[in-house]
C-alpha cells in the first residue's frame, strides 16, 4: 500500500520534471540555462522521465510483484519534497539573468586566446572599421589583443550590457556580454573598457554603441579600450548569450 | 485500510492537480505576487541552481539506467571473469575502461557502487572513480583549446589524473577494507526471482527511478550549496593570493570543490583564472574538481559508507596536492 503511494509519487515527480523542461524548452527560456549542444541532453531526458513516469502510474498487479521488504516508511515527505523546488522554479521563473551584483564578484574573465577558430591574424585588426557581432566576437578580441599597438584610433562598433566595478570612475564603464559553454553555472564575462560620458547609461541595460580603439588597461593587463562617441539604446536580445562552440572534429 | 488508500489518493490528485495549476499558470500569476527583482542575489542562487540541475539531470539519469541494468542483466560471474585478479593489472585495466567509457562524474558514482556490489575489487572501483571524469575526448577538446597557448595544462591534467588513479588504486588495495557500499534500504527485487521476462522489465524500471530518486536527492543538495557558494563568493579577492605556490594551489583545489562545475566546461572557467594563477594551481583546480567537489561528494553520501567517502576525501586531496606541487615546480622550471 505504502509502496504503492511511493511509486505514484515517484511517477509524478518524473512527470512534473518533464513538463518542466518542456515549459521551458517551449518558450525558449532554456537555452538561457543551457547551451544549445546541451539541449538534446535535456529534451532525451523529458522523454525518458515521460515514459517512465507513465509506467509507474500504472496500476500494478497486486501481489505480484512486491513483496514487502523495500517497506521505507521514514520520512517520504522530506526525501521527495526535495524535487518540487527545481521543478516549481522551471515553473514560475521568467528571467534567468544573473544580476549585476552577481558578476561583479566574477569579475570580466581575463581575456586571452581561446576557442578560435583559425582566422587571418589582423583581419580585424587592420580593417577600416570594425563591427563587431555573435559570429566575430572572440576572433576580433582575440584580434585586437595581439595587435594593441596597432589599433591607436580604428573606429569600432559594439553591442552589449553595460556592467560596473566599484573602482570604475564615473567616466568609465565596460560593454559586455555574457558567454557560456555548458550552463549558466559556468557564465563568463568578456567585454570592453568603455570611456568617456557614460553617467547617464545605466547598468545592466543594452546599448550599441561607436567609438575609437586604443591600448589601455583593466587590473593591470593591457586590454583595448573604446574612447565613447555615440551610443544608442537597444533591447536586449533574444540570444543574450555567446556560446563557446568546442568542435573536436570538424 | 480503504480510507488510508483513499487519503493517499486523494493527496497525489492534488499534487497532480497544484502540478498542472503551476505548469500553466505558474509565471503568469506567481511573478506578480513574488517579485525577484527584489532578492537579486536569491534570485541568481535560483537561476544557477536550476542550470545546475537541468545540465547534470539528463546524466544523472543516465547513470541510473546504467546502475540498474548492471544490477539485473549482468551476473556476477560475468563480471569476475572480466576483472584482472592481480591488483596492478585490475588498476591498468579500469584506467584503458574509463577511456572507453563516455561518462562524467554525475553518472559514474551509482555505477561504481553497483559494480564493487557485484564484486569488482574496490580499489579498480576508485581508479574508474578517479580517471573517468577527466578521460575522455570532450575534457580532451575543451581543455585544449583553453590553454591554446599553453599545452603543459593539457598533458599535465591527463598524466596527473592518471598517476593519482594509480597511487589511489595501490594505496586502497593496501589498507582499505572491502565493505564500502552502503546496502540501500530500497532494494526490493535483489533476491527475489522473477523468472518472468516482463517482471524484469518492471523491475528494471522499478530500480531505475529509484536509484534516480535516492541518488537525486543528494544531488539537489549538493547543487544547492554550490550555488550558493558560485553567487556568493567573490572571485576578485583570491587573485591576491594566487602567486603563493602552496597556498594558491590550495585555494583552487577549494574553488574547484566548492564551484562544482562540469568537467567538459571547467577549463574555460580555469582559463580566466590563468592570469592571477600559477600553473600548478591552475592543475589543482583541472584535476581536483571533476575527481571531487560539493555535488559529488553528496552523490557518494549517497551511494558509500561515510568512513570509505572520508577516506576517499583525505586520500584523493592529498595525492592531487602534493602531485600538483611538483608538477607546478616542473613546469616553471621548463621541464615539461
Amino acid at each position: 500500500m505504502k509502496r504503492f503511494f511511493i511509486q505514484r509519487l515517484e511517477g509524478l515527480l518524473l512527470l512534473g520534471l518533464g513538463l518542466m523542461i518542456f515549459k521551458l524548452y517551449v518558450s525558449g527560456y532554456l537555452t538561457k540555462l543551457i547551451a544549445p549542444k546541451m539541449v538534446p541532453y535535456a529534451l532525451a531526458a523529458l522523454f525518458a522521465f515521460l515514459v517512465i513516469s507513465l509506467l509507474r502510474m500504472k496500476k500494478q498487479k497486486q501481489g505480484e510483484q512486491y513483496c514487502d521488504c523495500g517497506s521505507n516508511g521514514e520520512s517520504s515527505v522530506l526525501k521527495y519534497g526535495l524535487f518540487f523546488l527545481p521543478i516549481l522554479l522551471g515553473f514560475i521563473l521568467t528571467d534567468f539573468t544573473l544580476s549585476g551584483e552577481v558578476l561583479a564578484k566574477r569579475g570580466m574573465a581575463k581575456q586571452q586566446a581561446q576557442m578560435v577558430s583559425s582566422y587571418d591574424s589582423g583581419k580585424h585588426a587592420n580593417g577600416e572599421r570594425i563591427s563587431v557581432t555573435d559570429d566575430n566576437y572572440f576572433e576580433v578580441l582575440d584580434d585586437l589583443l595581439n595587435n594593441l599597438d596597432t589599433i591607436e584610433g580604428k573606429e569600432i562598433e559594439i553591442s552589449g550590457f553595460i556592467y560596473r566595478e566599484d573602482t570604475f570612475t564615473k567616466k568609465q564603464m565596460a560593454i559586455s556580454r555574457l558567454s557560456m559553454s555548458c550552463c549558466v553555472v559556468d557564465a563568463t564575462l568578456y567585454g570592453y573598457m568603455v570611456n568617456g560620458n557614460v553617467e547617464g547609461m545605466k547598468t545592466n541595460d543594452w546599448y550599441t554603441i561607436t567609438g575609437t580603439l586604443k591600448k589601455g588597461s583593466y587590473k593591470g593587463e593591457p586590454v583595448p579600450v573604446i574612447d565613447l562617441k555615440e551610443s544608442k539604446k537597444i533591447k536586449a536580445p533574444e540570444e543574450a548569450y555567446l556560446y563557446e562552440n568546442v568542435q573536436i572534429i570538424q | 485500510m480503504l480510507l488510508k488508500r483513499y487519503t493517499g489518493n486523494l493527496l497525489l490528485l492534488i499534487l497532480l492537480f497544484l502540478l498542472l495549476a503551476f505548469f500553466f499558470l505558474g509565471d503568469v500569476f506567481i511573478p506578480k505576487a513574488i517579485d525577484f527583482s527584489d532578492y537579486p542575489m536569491l534570485h541568481s542562487v535560483f537561476v544557477v541552481f536550476l542550470g545546475l540541475f537541468l545540465e547534470s539531470i539528463p546524466f544523472l539519469f543516465l547513470g541510473a539506467i546504467a546502475s540498474s541494468f548492471i544490477q539485473l542483466f549482468i551476473s556476477e560471474e560475468i563480471i569476475q571473469r572480466m576483472i584482472p585478479k592481480r591488483p596492478l593489472t585490475a588498476i591498468f585495466a579500469a584506467v584503458a575502461a574509463a577511456l572507453i567509457i563516455p561518462v562524467c562524474e554525475c553518472a559514474i558514482i551509482p555505477v561504481v557502487r553497483r559494480l564493487i556490489q557485484k564484486g569488482v575489487p574496490v580499489h579498480a572501483g576508485v581508479v574508474l572513480l578517479v580517471t573517468a571524469p577527466i578521460l575522455n575526448v570532450i575534457v580532451f577538446g575543451s581543455t585544449y583549446y583553453a590553454f591554446q597557448n599553453n599545452p603543459s595544462i593539457l598533458y599535465g591534467r591527463i598524466i596527473l589524473c592518471v598517476l593519482t588513479a594509480i597511487i589511489a588504486g595501490l594505496f586502497i588495495h593496501i589498507f582499505s577494507t572491502k565493505d564500502v557500499v552502503k546496502e540501500d534500504k530500497v532494494e526490493l527485487v535483489q533476491g527475489h526471482e522473477h523468472d518472468i521476462q516482463s517482471s524484469k522489465w518492471t523491475s528494471f524500471i522499478d530500480h531505475t527511478s529509484q536509484e534516480f530518486f535516492m541518488v537525486g536527492r543528494y544531488f539537489i543538495i549538493g547543487a544547492l550549496f554550490a550555488s550558493v557558494f558560485q553567487v556568493f563568493m567573490d572571485r576578485s579577492v583570491m587573485a591576491d593570493i594566487g602567486q603563493a605556490p602552496i597556498k594558491g594551489t590550495a585555494l583552487m583545489m577549494g574553488i574547484a570543490f566548492v564551484l562544482s562545475l562540469c568537467s567538459s566546461a571547467d577549463a574555460f572557467v580555469a582559463a580566466s583564472f590563468s592570469h592571477s594563477f600559477l600553473p600548478g594551481s591552475i592543475l589543482g583546480f583541472l584535476v581536483f574538481g571533476p575527481m571531487l567537489d560539493l555535488k559529488n561528494v553528496l552523490i557518494m553520501m549517497s551511494c558509500f559508507k561515510r568512513s570509505f567517502v572520508v577516506t576517499y576525501v583525505l586520500l584523493i586531496f592529498a595525492v592531487v596536492f602534493s602531485l600538483c606541487l611538483i608538477a607546478g615546480g616542473l613546469i616553471s622550471k621548463g621541464g615539461f
